[in-house]
């Protein structure tokens, strides 16, 4: 981060190699669009180039940093799409990705994940960002507190009626 | 539904479920080069540097300079006819409600005659 701070981009570039993946994952998977997601963790990105200076590392890891940004420009996001939509600049309905078959999809049917995805839509908003941040940016609950700005223990009763209503809504067993 | 496995498993499981179902097939490069671009012409906006601070607000920079620019013409039109003699005549008030003749208008209602 000292290495951003100083404006190599080079450091901002390895950054991103090592995060981009899971938080397009965790933005398209709570946004419902996937151009959209990578949309806001581009801004993600530059907001971590510009305000690199101001990190300090005594109050946040790296990690937890870059997802509180995420997670606020996801929201950020959100509301503005829910705006439009109230005053009628956009339609209604969310276009879910379909994600391009990865190596998980050998492992899972197509049907059942996508059974899965649509399950995961229905949750409520914080549900289903907790859960995500656990699952798919393998963030501990510390981490994903200090991210959604929350305790702890609000995180993990969260996970718990996340997964619950997942297991729920999911005909299969998990 | 099964409630026998271990719940360390079954969150494991969930877990993986998740991730599986949240795969999404990312184009990286062009991403890195879209921020990379962001940057760089970010970086070129600041060298104005009125321009540059007021880019990323401009919604508020529009209703800002909106509002400046009322203040400042209600300000010159109070005091050129503060100057001019003319801030206490109700010819301008006539005028502004499209009569263009004013008080000397002989169909005018009687209520916005003159008292003199």
């Amino acid at each position: 981060m000292a290495l951003i701070a100083r404006g190599e981009r080079q450091a901002l570039v390895s950054l991103m190699t090592l995060y981009q993946r899971p938080m397009v994952s965790v933005a398209t998977r709570y946004l419902g669009r996937q151009d959209e997601a990578e949309e806001v963790v581009q801004d993600v990105f530059v907001r971590v180039w510009q305000n690199a200076r101001l990190y300090d590392e005594k109050r946040a890891k790296v990690t937890t940093w870059i997802y509180r940004i995420n997670v606020n420009l996801c929201i950020d996001r959100k509301r503005k799409r829910a705006f439009r939509q109230f005053i009628g600049l956009e339609e209604m309905t969310t276009e879910i990705s379909d994600p391009v078959p990865n190596a998980a999809d050998h492992h899972e049917s197509r049907a059942r994940l996508n059974e899965v995805r649509a399950a995961i839509d229905k949750l409520p908003d914080r549900q289903r960002m907790v859960l995500l941040l656990s699952a798919v940016a393998e963030l501990e609950t510390a981490a994903i507190a200090d991210a959604m700005r929350i305790s702890r223990g609000a995180v993990e009763q969260l996970l718990v009626r996340a997964r619950r209503s997942l297991k729920a809504m999911t005909a299969e067993d998990i | 539904m099964t409630n026998n496995k271990p719940d360390g498993t079954e969150q494991d499981e969930i877990n993986a479920l998740v991730r599986a179902a949240s795969g999404v097939d990312v184009d990286e490069a062009k991403l890195t080069r879209n921020v990379l671009t962001k940057i760089a012409v970010e970086t070129n906006g600041k060298s104005s540097a009125f321009y540059g601070g007021f880019r990323s607000y401009s919604p508020a920079a529009a209703c800002a300079g909106f509002a400046m620019l009322m203040l400042g013409a209600g300000f010159f039109g109070y005091v050129l006819g503060d100057i001019m003699g003319f801030a206490g005549d109700d010819q301008f008030l006539l005028l502004a409600l499209s009569d263009p003749h004013g008080l000397n208008d002989p169909f005018l209602d009687p209520v916005f005659e003159r008292v003199e």
